[in-house]
């Protein structure tokens, strides 16, 4: 056995190359194929948006719910600054009022997000001892792997309740009669209103500010984990210079490694802003669904105030497209295409925030290895 | 501050200086200790809080049940059926299509200037896919797979169909149901075409589903026409016992136009003496027997036309006893038969619908770039060398990166691919847009068949006003996080294994 066998083994090899070259090129044409898929893929999502966004262009108009066409131009579309189209009347399709609530919401989740954040990766790689860190990334990535609908769930029954519940941020009314005087209702209790400050703390129960910190909570792993991972990428020897010449450790964080992974720090911040503008979930469940109201409230410095006010119900982009694909609109109608324009709007805007942010990350990347 | 120091002698502010810095640094650590503590706090009250809501709602029976639109009876099974249904189809696809694509990206970059090009090109436009909001993911499987740009007309009305069959359904007189194979599917404006006698009918199967079972044998009569000489032929015979039946109720009148009297005994003489006058070929006769006593028992006090709508009754009760043992192997089918269908699991039509495999297809689109990245960074973290060694022991290039790279990789690759899946579990938004708002209470039968996913149910329930449904949300969540949690240890497990097997 063993002596015919070794004579045998490199004939079989032999004889088996040419089946061996046909098998190959059949793999290379599989993988090929996969390739070309994926390719196809992301194409055809270019394309499906592009297409379905230019029919919704089409000069010629589309139906709408009422049975009226409707014709909508690119200017008025990328440079209105009214949106109702389900209501009837007068039909407006400007997509700033749903930027501006995606904005909205995005604003509030990256001023919790972004400095909690960058400040908790500055102490994971910094500061704390490995044993702590092993501890600690493993919980911050259970909260990265947490569906984001839990969030949007949170919000609803836990954020906007508390914020709710805030009596403390209202103030007591005062008698118009008697000056110094409060107002009491009949049980003796004082009456209060809300105080003010941009109308923040006047909630309603659907608001931009509890889908925002929903959303900040959501995006806290992503900015702490990328942040990390540009802070450590910075080399040692830069902190041991700045020890050398006598620095404390707050001093080399604050003035050497933050400013040396400062690329990769802002990748982690463009790469958050990107999924806090593409998300949906939680928007869906508690942004509500009034678009921003951006005109036709009095001077400028009103329509930003009003703009900026985070209580009030919002209507962002994406919860927009899940209003109409979950039944608001009929298919082929002009309120169906317009979700494709602003599908196609919020593509183009987290694109661009990913490509930046994958640019820039690239070129730290490269710095340092 | 170099400076500074060199030029005053007095060494007091640096000493200051230093105690100041050194309170700073030890600030700024807790402020940062602070923040890294809010999260994991975040954490803490968001588990506390879905766990105190949800956990009162979790029971066996919760895990079990099918959706519903009431909160006590819903339950997450329906749900849980979906998910892993759509979660099996975007594995299958989204792993093979992604891992081939990362192979090929990755060690088969080409020599050509212009293709090194395109290579590059898609090897970034992967990376920044993956950063796509999920939604925008959604719509593009909306028009690619659930209408599939209405290239073949109609959601509900799918070409080119495989995996259904065909049936026309008769319903006999009996109420029960028969079915015949049939060739396709219903032609608008056509009705099926009626039974016709000798044709062969089949019961349901078992269970009384849709589809053959046991033949049903015998002749069929198609309409009323047909069956009525029949019937008249058994009234025919039963005349004897006809007018033994009259004569008795004639007999038991107390006048010539008076109303009839009759008690217990009378009533059953009258019945015994008409039935030993027919000629019966139902051997049981009790039934019949019961039928005619109650009749004639009804019959007290009434007079003129009442008795000979009872007659006519008494022939009617008759016959019906008499049908089945005289015609047996009959069933009478009147209207003409519904053209229905059985679907087998892997029903298969154009457009896909919003059906299972269209949502699978959507969850691919979502995690292929996931995968493709994860697996593309595992492939790049084997050493060159072991492709080099391979190579110069003679191996084709295949072969280097099949006995070498690849399953040096494979512990990469699971890694990221599960954490990919896990991602899809979890991923509402597409499935939302593609699945729509329909209240989905069974779970899905074929791969056309409409179906919800776990976070989409939570969704719904999180979206009704009624605390109940809050705290069957919060039930669903455990659940869709107790499923997440073991896909990942299932994810860790995999990867031990593999990394021992090397």
């Amino acid at each position: 056995m063993s002596d015919n066998n070794e004579i045998k083994l490199p004939q079989d090899k032999l004889r088996s190359q040419s089946a061996q070259r046909i098998r190959e090129r059949l793999i290379m044409a599989s993988l090929i194929a996969c390739a070309g898929i994926t390719i196809t893929i992301t194409l055809g999502i270019v394309f499906i948006l592009l297409t379905q966004t230019i029919e919704f262009f089409n000069p010629a108009g589309h139906l709408d719910a009422q049975g009226n066409t409707s014709v909508v131009k690119p200017t008025d579309f990328f440079f209105g600054m009214e949106w109702n189209p389900l209501l009837g009347g007068e039909k407006h399709f400007g997509v700033w009022p749903l930027i501006a609530g995606t904005l909205k919401v995005a604003f509030v989740a990256m001023v919790f997000a972004l400095p909690v954040g960058l400040i908790s990766a500055i102490w994971l790689s910094e500061y704390a001892k490995p044993k702590v860190r092993n501890f600690i990334k493993p919980i911050i990535e259970v909260l990265a792997g947490i569906p984001t609908v839990v969030f949007g769930f949170f919000a609803v029954t836990f954020i906007t309740p508390y914020l709710l519940r805030w009596e403390w941020w209202r103030v007591k009314i005062e008698d118009p009669d008697n000056p110094g005087q409060y107002l009491k209702d009949a049980s003796g209790e004082f009456l209060t209103e809300p105080a003010g400050l941009f109308g923040l703390f006047d909630i309603d129960v659907y608001n931009a500010l509890g889908a925002g910190l929903a959303v900040g909570i959501m995006c806290l792993p992503i900015v702490i984990s990328l942040s990390e991972d540009a802070l450590r990428a910075v080399p040692k020897a830069l902190r041991e210079g700045s020890y050398g010449l006598g620095a404390s450790k707050f001093e080399t964080s604050v003035k050497v490694v933050v400013p040396a992974a400062l690329s990769g720090i802002s990748a982690a911040f463009l790469l958050a802003i990107a999924r806090a503008v593409g998300e949906t979930m939680i928007v869906a469940l508690a942004a509500g669904a009034s678009p921003v109201k951006l005109i036709g409230q009095g001077n400028l410095w009103e329509n930003i105030t009003s703009a900026g006010a985070l209580d009030q119900s919002v209507l962002p982009m994406t919860g927009y497209l899940v209003k109409i694909f979950t039944g608001d609109a009929a298919h082929g109608t002009v309120e169906y295409y317009s979700s494709y324009a602003v599908a196609f709007t919020l593509f183009i805007i987290t694109l661009v925030l990913v490509i930046l942010g994958n640019m820039i990350q690239r070129r730290f990347r490269e710095k340092y290895d | 501050m170099a400076d500074a120091t060199s030029d005053n002698p007095n060494p007091q502010p640096i000493v200051r200086s230093i105690d100041k810095r050194m309170r700073s640094n030890v600030i700024f650590n807790g402020v940062c200790f602070a923040a890294t503590l809010l999260a994991l706090v975040i954490l803490l009250v968001l588990l506390a809080s879905i766990l105190t809501q949800g956990v009162g709602s979790l029971s066996l029976r919760f895990l079990t049940a099918l959706n519903s639109s009431d909160p006590h009876k819903a339950g997450i099974w329906t749900s849980l059926i979906g998910t892993m249904a759509i979660c099996l189809i975007c594995a299958l696809s989204a792993i093979p299509l992604g891992v081939g694509t990362a192979v090929l990206i990755e060690e088969f970059k080409p020599r050509n200037k212009w293709l090194l090009r395109v290579h590059g090109i898609i090897d970034t436009n992967i990376r920044n896919l993956a950063g796509v909001p999920s939604i925008v993911y959604g719509i593009l499987g909306v028009t690619a797979f659930a209408t599939m740009f209405g290239m073949f007309g109609s959601m509900n009305n799918g070409k080119y169909a495989i995996g259904q069959t065909w049936y026309d359904q008769y319903q006999g007189e009996d109420k029960r149901l028969y079915y015949v194979p049939a060739d396709g599917p219903p032609v608008k404006g056509k009705t099926g075409k009626p039974a016709e006698e000798g044709m062969t009918l089949y019961l349901p199967t078992e269970g009384g589903g849709i589809g053959l079972g046991e033949e049903a044998a015998g002749l069929v009569w198609v309409t009323a026409e047909d069956i009525e000489p029949r019937v008249e032929a058994i009234e025919q015979e039963l005349g004897a016992f006809e007018g033994v039946f009259r004569e008795g109720i004639k007999d038991a009148r107390e006048s010539r136009r008076g109303p009839v009297r009759v008690d217990q005994a009378s009533a059953e003489a009258i019945v015994d003496k008409a039935i030993e006058a027919g000629t019966w070929k139902n051997p049981d006769t009790s039934v019949l027997r019961a039928e005619l006593l109650e009749l004639v028992l009804g019959l007290n006090g009434k007079k003129g036309g009442d008795l000979i709508k009872a007659r006519v009754i008494a022939i009617d009760i008759a016959i019906d006893s008499e049908y089945a043992a005289r015609m047996p192997n009959v069933i009478t089918i009147g209207a003409p038969p519904v053209r229905v269908d059985t679907k087998a699991w892997y029903h298969i039509a154009l457009p896909f619908g919003r059906g299972v495999l269209a949502g699978g297809l959507t969850l691919m689109l979502v995690i292929l770039p996931i995968v493709i990245v994860a697996s593309q960074e595992a492939l790049r973290a084997v050493p060159g060398s072991y492709r080099q060694g391979a190579l110069a022991l003679g191996s084709t290039k295949w072969q280097s990166v099949s006995k070498t790279a690849l399953p040096a990789a494979i512990p990469g690759i699971c890694t990221g691919t599960i954490l990919a899946i896990s991602r899809a579990i979890g991923e509402a938004a597409p499935i939302l847009v593609l699945g729509g708002t329909g209240f989905i209470t069974s779970p899905p039968q074929n791969l056309m068949d409409s179906f919800s996913a776990m976070p989409m149910t939570i969704f719904q329930w999180t979206k009704e006003p009624e605390a109940e449904y809050k705290t069957i949300a919060a039930a669903g969540i455990i659940v869709l996080l107790i499923v997440l949690l073991s896909f990942n240890a299932l994810a860790i497990y995999i990867r031990q294994r593999a990394s021992q097997h090397q």
